[in-house]
């Protein structure tokens, strides 16, 4: 009896090691998008685009860059991911640790029409596919004339200028390095000089914000005056909201943005994908419902939806070999210290 | 029954046991360990023992540690305050009362964690829902988000139900005639509770402290969501170190010591329960 009850049992685990054993050719493609709008335009502009090449539909998968990053490093011979969407530094890393297939034009002809400004950085493992800048949404009523540069306007925080009416990124949250780096840049590479300002703001700030969509919510329901946040969605809500501004300070803002590249070891359909992504038409589409700047040259803007992109004269895409490597002394100087 | 029968019947009911006993080897215990040679693991592959060093040898990550067990503590205890009358209530109703209430109680895990905080976070808001009634009774307006007591608020809500159903089954098996002689003999209602009810219903309150402890000190998403830096725990340090700062071997090694803490409470329950189960 014992006998047959172990043979049962290896056989159930012979067939669930089958169950979860490699992908084959003929799986979907696995890609990756941000939630929301965005999701709904990757549907709307990349996923159709890929299914009118190929006949297939590919798998969607909302996930954020860390867990990309993590699932690429826990299965590299078999990833599970074939088109991969990191954060820059993430988009580094996962290149550096042979995680990611270098881009060519020959396995992505559109890529052709995508400037090198937007993949030198990462060695051509992945590309920018849409980016945006960290500008200041305010409130119109409050103060009608808001600083016109960012030093000024974290100095007239320190002052106390505004209240504790004002709301900051934290170096937690998942741009708030970069931010930080932009930071150093206007003090010079002062990283010290950076700090101790996040510092002397504490008094006087709402909080330094970690979730998007709570400082997003605390500016709408008036309880902050200034808050620094996302371009596209700043200037969505300005548009929508008589009460509300926004505009980038002086001397402008950091690009932050969103790589995309196809993973090592993926099926090769993903380059069919990422050439959708990047082709003229889907781009464009994308820009338009995401409202945030793409990254095809070929894409000419409606005027109307110009106007609420941050050009890319005004942004400064930050050196991420730089300071990639002070993230961890940056993140425990901030908890430490910033409280 | 033979003794060689009796010996047949006891391998086949471990036998039984065995898949569940191998999927926890696979996904439990096999994590850990891979978690544990993470924690010892230097930049050149050898074994250090610098991640625990740098944890325990200074004096931020020792008060995290002090205010991550000094939070799941208020927690338990609070839930414990909180759930006990509630579980008499539960555990004395019959029928429809008894159902509507046990559904009172779990409604919380229903609802998805971070949306669930951000109800908080509308009620605790500078114009929240609180706010706003102490302003319309003329009263001073009071600030919880980002406090100590907002997030201990909104994690007991979350978890009270595991500490309330643990007692409540608890007090359904205690004999009924057991408080009837108590109050025969003279104890009023509250000498019965305290000297009769609460020894009997040891066993549920020493598990519900136990299984709520061990969420409370392992969760993060309520303090990331609606704490500050002054208000860090042990989790949120991990996941920091994972997902921004990755590194793996420091996020282990805290991970690790916020499992030791854990096993030490579970040991404590143990102890806890023996001696209950002698008197």
């Amino acid at each position: 009896m014992i006998h047959r009850l172990s043979k049962v049992f290896l056989s159930s685990l012979f067939a669930s090691t089958l169950m979860v054993g490699p992908s084959f050719a003929d799986d979907p493609l696995v890609v990756v998008s941000s939630g929301g709008v965005w999701l709904e335009s990757a549907k709307a502009n990349f996923v159709s685009c890929y299914e009118e090449r190929t006949g297939e539909q590919p798998e969607v998968l909302t996930i954020n860059s860390s867990e990309v990053i993590n699932r690429l490093r826990a299965n590299p011979d078999n990833p599970p991911i074939d088109v991969a969407l990191l954060s820059e530094i993430d988009a580094i890393r996962a290149g550096e640790e042979g995680l990611l297939e270098k881009l060519s034009v020959e396995k992505v002809p559109n890529l052709a029409d995508v400037p090198e400004v937007f993949r030198e950085q990462w060695d051509n493992y992945a590309t920018i596919q849409n980016f945006g800048a960290m500008i200041v949404l305010y409130n119109k009523e409050a103060i009608p004339e808001p600083p016109a540069d960012w030093k000024t306007l974290i100095d007239q925080t320190i002052e106390g200028k505004y209240g504790d009416r004002v709301s900051f990124p934290a170096v937690t949250m998942a741009w708030g390095p970069m931010f930080t780096w932009f930071l150093t840049t206007l003090y010079d590479g002062d990283e010290d000089m950076v700090f101790e300002k996040y510092k002397e703001m504490l008094p006087n700030v709402a909080n330094y914000w970690t979730s998007p969509v709570d400082a997003m919510n605390m500016f709408a329901a008036k309880e902050i005056d200034i808050l620094v946040y996302w371009d596209g969605r700043a200037y969505a809500f300005a548009e929508e909201n008589d009460w509300a501004g926004a505009y980038i300070p002086d001397p402008g803002a950091f690009q932050s943005a969103a790589m995309l590249a196809k993973v090592n070891n993926g099926s090769e359909k993903a380059w069919t994908y990422i050439d959708c992504v990047l082709s003229p038409e889907a781009q464009l589409g994308h820009s338009k419902m995401i409202k945030y700047p793409i990254v095809n040259s070929k894409v000419e803007y409606p005027e109307e939806l110009a106007a609420v992109l941050t050009p890319l004269e005004a942004v400064r895409q930050p050196e991420f070999r730089s300071f990639m490597d002070k993230i961890p002394n940056w993140i425990e100087r901030w908890n430490k210290e910033v409280r | 029954m033979t003794r060689r029968g009796s010996i047949r019947q006891g391998a086949k009911g471990y036998l039984l046991t065995f898949p569940a006993f191998a999927f926890l080897a696979v996904f439990f215990v096999g994590p850990l360990i891979v978690n544990l040679l993470e924690s010892f693991k230097d930049d050149e592959g050898g074994i250090t023992f610098a991640q625990y060093a740098r944890a325990l040898g200074d004096a931020y990550y020792l008060e995290v540690l002090g205010d991550t067990i000094a939070l799941s503590l208020v927690v338990t205890i609070a839930s414990l305050l909180l759930g006990y009358p509630l579980a008499i209530a539960i555990a004395r109703s019959r029928g429809a009362l008894k159902s509507f209430l046990i559904f009172l109680v779990v409604t919380p895990l229903l609802i998805n964690v971070v949306v669930r905080t951000f109800g908080w976070m509308v009620i605790f808001g500078r114009s929240g829902f609180l706010n706003s009634i102490l302003k319309f009774l003329e009263l001073d307006t009071i600030t919880l988000t980002g406090t100590w007591t907002g997030i201990a608020i909104a994690m007991v809500q979350v978890l009270l139900p595991f500490m309330v159903l643990s007692i409540a089954s608890t007090l359904e098996g205690i004999d009924g005639e057991l408080e009837d002689a108590a109050t025969t003999l003279g104890a009023t209602p509250l000498k019965t509770i305290i000297h009769v009810i609460f020894p009997l219903s040891l066993q549920g309150v020493i598990t519900g402290t136990v299984l709520v402890f061990a969420l409370s000190i392992g969760s993060f998403v309520t303090v990331m969501l609606m704490g500050t830096n002054s208000t860090m725990v042990l989790p949120l340090l991990v996941y920091q170190q994972l997902n921004l700062a990755s590194d793996w071997p420091f996020a282990a090694a805290l991970g690790n010591i916020l499992i030791f803490v854990v096993l030490i409470a579970t040991a404590l329950q143990l102890s806890l329960s023996r001696k209950g189960a002698r008197r």
